[in-house]
C-alpha cells in the first residue's frame, strides 16, 4: 500500500481537485484506492456527495478509539472509497498531541488497511502544523500543486528545505505546476524558469480550466463527466508520472 | 457467496428494474458489454481459493482482471498478451497474490464469457449512489468450441460500502418480488455449461474405503484411482503444458508400484508381476525429464543464493535445451505400443473383481491388511533410522528416504479407514522427516548434476563467468547439504518419539473390525 498526500502550505492551489481526480484515475486502472479527506472544510467529501461526518468525531478516530474501516464510504466509482471529513478535524492537532507518538499516528491508523487498499490519498488542509508533520511521515510522496508565481515557488523552496532537514523518514517531494494560464506571460516565464531555480518539477502540469471549476457543480471527478476535456487528460498524464515516480 | 437472483427470462428482470425505479430514487447506471476469457490451472487452484482471473481485449492490448475473493474488488492491469504463467505478469500485488496460489502451474484459458450488464443506481437525498442493481446476462463458450451456451440471466444487488441500510432495503424489495436466489457463483455455472467441473482434479484424493471390505477389492479401488490420475495427466504431459503434469503422473506411477510391492499377496501374483515391471519401466523413462524440470524450477532460488551479478543464463539455456529434447523423448515413449497397451490392460485387470486366481489373503478385511503393512513399514523406518549415526554414509539416509515414502503412501492409501485428525497428525510428523530427507537427497543429486552441467558447458567452450557462477552454486549446495545432514538426527528423533509411535499403533489397530 502506497500513501500519497496532496499538500501545500498555501490554500486554493488545487489540492483537493488533484486528490479527487488522481483517485479517480488510479481506481480506473484497478488500484484499490482510499481517499482520506483530512480537511475540516470537507471539499473532497462534498465532491463525492458524501456526508461530511464521522461517528464519534475526529478525536475518537485519531486516538484509535473507533476503527477507521467503519467510517469508510464507497464513492460512486468502482474501487474508489472515501474516509469523510468532519468539522471536528479542525482540532486534529490537539487530538494528535494526545497520542503517544503524534507524528507516527496517521501511519499507524492506516496500517490495518494495507490488505484492503493499494493506494491511500491524503487530502490535507493548507497550513503547516503537527498534522502536516504527521503527513510528512505517513506519506511515501507529497504531491504539491504549485501556482506559477514567485511567492509560490518561494514557499515550495521552504518546504523542500524543511523536508531535507527532517532526516531519514521523509516523503518524496513531487511538486507540479497547477492552475497554469498559458496566456499569462508571467506563468510561462516562471514555468520555463523553474529549473533554473533548482526546483525539480514534474513534467505534467494542470491547466487553469473551467472544467475543474465546474467540479463543484457536477460533484464528481472530471473524468466521470468530461472524459475528453484537456483537464481530464492533464490529470491522467499527472497520474501516470506520479505512478512511475512513486513506484506504484 | 455474493447474493444474486436467477431469472427465468430477461424480460422478468427488466420488469423488476422498472419496479425498482418506482420504489426507490434511482438513476440509470452504466450499460456494459464485455467478452472475457477465464483462466484457471488444471487443478483449479484459483477456483478453489474463491479467486478469479480473466482477460479481455481492449484495442491492441489485453486487460487482466483479477479478484482475490468472490466479493472482493477487482484489479485491472494492461499488457501485451495473455499470460501463460504467473511470471509473465507485470510485477505488483496481483502477481504476488497469484504467485502464492498458482505457483508453477500454467494458466489455462478455459472459457470465453460474453457478458452484458445493465445497471440501476439507488440514490440518497444528495444524489449519491448508495446501492446498485444489475441485470446481467451471459453467453459462454468453452475454449476451442464453436457453439456458445446461454446462462440464466441474473439480478445482482451490489452494496456500496458504508450504506448497509440501503442495501438491506434493496434486498428486502427483491425478496418481495418472489425471485429465486442463485445457489452457485456464476463462474461455476459458466464452467459447467462448458462441460467443465471445477474442482474435479486434485493432486491428492481421499479414496473411500470400508474397514470390512475384502483387501483385493480395496486395492483395486485404490489402484483405479491412481490409474485415473495417470490418465488425466497424460495429455498435459504430452503437450508439456507445465511441469506438474509429469510430476503428478510420476507420483501416481510410483504409488502404483508401491501399492503392488507393499501390499503383496492380495492380488493375483503372476499377473501383477508383469504390470509391476511395466510401471517400473514407465517410471524409469520419465525420471530424467522430472530432474530437468526441477532444476528449471529451482533457477530462481539458485539465483537468489548467488551475488546479483552471477550469471546463470548459460546454465538456463543448457537446461532448457535438454528439457526440450528430453520431453520429445518422453512424448515418443507415450506414443509406443508398449505404453498404449499398458493402461487399458491394467484397467481390465483391475476391473476383473471375480478373478479366480485371487489369493485367499485377498479376501481378508482391508483394515487388517492395512494394519499389518503399515506396522511393518513403520518398524522398518524406525529400525533403519536408529541405525544411522553421525558417521554413517549418505547412502543410508537415501535408503531411509525411500522407506519413509513407502510408509507415507500406505498411510495415504488407507487414510479413510482412520480418524482424520489422528491420521493427519501422524502424516504431518512423518512429513517433517521426509522434507528433511528429501532436501538432503535433492542437494546430493543437484551437486552431481551441476558438476556434470559445468563439464558440459566447459566442453562447449563457455566463457569463464557462467562456470564461476556454477562453481559458487555448487559450493552453496554442498554447504546446505551438510546442514540438512546435521538436522537429520533432530528430525528423526522427533518422529521416533514414544507418543508418535504409540499413536500410530493405536490408530491402525482401531479400524480392525
Amino acid at each position: 500500500m502506497k500513501v500519497l498526500a496532496t499538500y501545500n502550505i498555501k490554500g486554493g492551489v488545487g489540492k483537493t481537485a488533484t486528490a479527487v481526480n488522481l483517485g479517480f484515475c488510479a481506481a480506473r486502472e484497478g488500484q484499490r484506492t482510499l481517499l482520506w479527506d483530512l480537511d475540516p472544510q470537507g471539499a473532497a467529501t462534498f465532491y463525492f456527495r458524501i456526508r461530511a461526518k464521522v461517528k464519534g468525531g475526529g478525536r475518537k478516530l485519531i486516538r484509535g478509539k473507533r476503527p477507521l474501516p467503519e467510517q469508510i464510504r464507497g464513492s460512486d466509482f468502482d474501487g474508489l472509497d472515501l474516509l469523510p471529513a468532519d468539522f471536528s478535524y479542525r482540532h486534529m492537532d490537539q487530538d494528535l498531541e494526545a497520542t503517544k507518538r503524534p507524528v507516527r499516528q496517521l501511519g499507524n491508523l492506516l496500517k490495518p488497511l494495507a490488505d484492503e487498499y493499494d493506494l491511500v490519498l491524503l487530502d490535507c488542509a493548507p497550513s503547516i502544523t503537527l498534522v502536516s508533520e504527521a503527513i510528512f511521515v505517513a506519506a511515501d510522496a507529497l504531491l504539491v500543486p504549485t501556482i506559477p508565481t514567485t511567492l509560490s515557488l518561494r514557499t515550495l523552496d521552504r518546504l523542500a528545505r524543511h523536508l531535507d532537514k527532517k532526516g531519514r523518514r521523509r516523503a518524496e517531494l513531487l511538486p507540479f505546476f497547477s492552475m497554469i494560464d498559458r496566456r499569462k506571460k508571467l506563468h510561462r516565464e516562471i514555468c520555463d524558469g523553474a529549473a533554473a531555480l533548482g526546483l525539480e518539477m514534474l513534467d505534467a502540469t494542470i491547466p487553469n480550466s473551467t472544467v475543474v471549476e465546474q467540479m463543484g457543480l457536477r460533484r464528481a471527478p472530471v473524468g466521470a463527466w468530461a472524459a475528453r476535456s484537456s483537464a481530464t487528460r492533464a490529470y491522467r498524464r499527472l497520474w501516470r508520472e506520479v505512478r512511475q515516480r512513486a513506484g506504484i | 457467496m455474493m447474493i444474486a437472483f436467477e431469472l427465468s427470462t430477461l424480460r422478468q428482470g427488466r420488469a423488476v428494474l422498472t419496479a425498482a425505479k418506482k420504489r426507490f430514487r434511482t438513476a440509470r447506471g452504466e450499460s456494459t458489454h464485455e467478452v472475457r476469457t477465464c483462466f484457471d490451472t488444471f487443478d483449479w487452484r484459483l477456483w478453489a481459493a474463491g479467486a478469479a482471473l480473466a482477460g479481455s481485449r481492449e484495442g491492441d492490448e489485453w486487460v487482466m482482471h483479477w479478484r482475490r475473493e468472490e466479493a472482493g474488488a477487482e484489479h485491472r492491469e494492461h499488457f501485451a498478451a495473455p499470460p501463460e504463467f504467473v511470471w509473465d505478469l507485470p510485477k505488483g500485488q496481483p502477481r504476488r497474490d497469484l504467485e502464492g496460489l498458482v505457483e508453477m502451474r500454467r494458466l489455462l484459458p478455459l472459457a470465453e464469457v460474453d457478458h452484458r450488464g445493465q445497471e440501476v443506481r439507488l440514490l440518497d437525498g444528495r444524489e449519491k449512489t448508495v446501492a446498485r442493481l444489475r441485470l446481467e446476462s451471459w453467453n459462454v463458450t468453452a475454449t476451442g468450441a464453436r457453439r456458445s451456451k446461454r446462462l440464466r440471466s441474473r439480478l445482482v444487488p451490489a452494496p456500496v460500502r458504508g450504506y448497509d441500510r440501503d442495501y438491506a432495503r434493496l434486498l428486502a424489495f427483491l425478496e418481495e418480488q418472489g425471485l429465486e436466489r442463485a445457489e452457485r457463483p456464476v463462474l461455476e455455472e459458466a464452467y459447467e455449461a462448458c462441460g467443465l467441473h471445477p474442482g474435479d482434479y486434485k493432486g491428492k484424493v481421499l479414496i473411500p474405503l470400508e474397514a470390512e471390505m475384502p483387501a483385493h477389492l480395496a486395492m483395486r479401488r485404490i489402484l483405479r484411482q491412481l490409474l485415473d490420475t495417470i490418465r488425466r495427466n497424460e495429455d498435459g504431459l504430452r503437450q508439456d503444458l507445465d511441469s506438474e503434469f509429469l510430476h503428478d503422473f510420476r507420483v501416481a506411477v510410483r504409488r502404483t508400484r508401491s501399492a503392488l510391492s507393499q501390499v503383496k499377496g492380495v492380488l493375483p501374483a503372476r499377473r501383477v508381476a508383469r504390470f509391476a515391471k511395466e510401471f517400473k519401466w514407465l517410471g524409469g523413462q520419465t525420471g530424467a525429464l522430472r530432474d530437468l524440470d526441477v532444476y528449471l524450477l529451482k533457477l530462481d532460488d539458485y539465483r537468489a543464493s548467488l551475488p546479483a551479478k552471477a550469471d546463470l543464463s548459460a546454465l538456463e539455456d543448457l537446461l532448457r535445451r535438454k528439457q526440450k529434447a528430453e520431453h520429445r523423448r518422453v512424448a515418443r515413449v507415450l506414443g509406443t505400443k508398449r505404453f498404449h497397451r499398458l493402461l487399458p490392460d491394467w484397467e481390465g485387470f483391475l476391473a476383473d473383481e471375480e478373478a479366480p486366481d485371487t489369493p485367499p489373503a485377498g479376501l481378508a478385511p482391508i483394515a487388517e491388511v492395512a494394519r499389518d503393512r503399515i506396522l511393518k513399514a513403520h518398524a522398518r523406518v524406525i529400525k533403519k533410522g536408529r541405525a544411522i549415526g553421525p558417521a554413517s554414509p549418505d547412502e543410508k539416509l537415501h535408503r531411509l528416504r525411500i522407506d519413509c515414502k513407502k510408509l507415507r503412501y500406505l498411510l495415504e492409501f488407507f487414510r479413510d479407514l482412520y480418524d482424520p485428525k489422528q491420521i493427519g497428525d501422524v502424516i504431518k510428523a512423518l512429513k517433517c522427516l521426509q522434507d528433511n530427507l528429501g532436501d538432503f537427497n535433492d542437494l546430493t543429486v543437484q551437486q552431481g548434476a551441476m558438476t556434470h552441467f559445468a563439464e558440459e558447458l566447459a566442453e562447449l567452450h563457455a566463457p569463464a563467468e557462467p562456470l564461476l557462477a556454477l562453481g559458487q552454486l555448487i559450493a552453496n549446495l554442498v554447504g546446505r547439504h551438510d546442514e540438512e545432514r546435521r538436522r537429520f538426527h533432530e528430525q528423526f528423533d522427533r518422529f521416533d518419539r514414544g507418543k508418535v509411535r504409540k499413536r500410530l499403533r493405536k490408530l491402525v489397530k482401531s479400524a480392525v473390525p
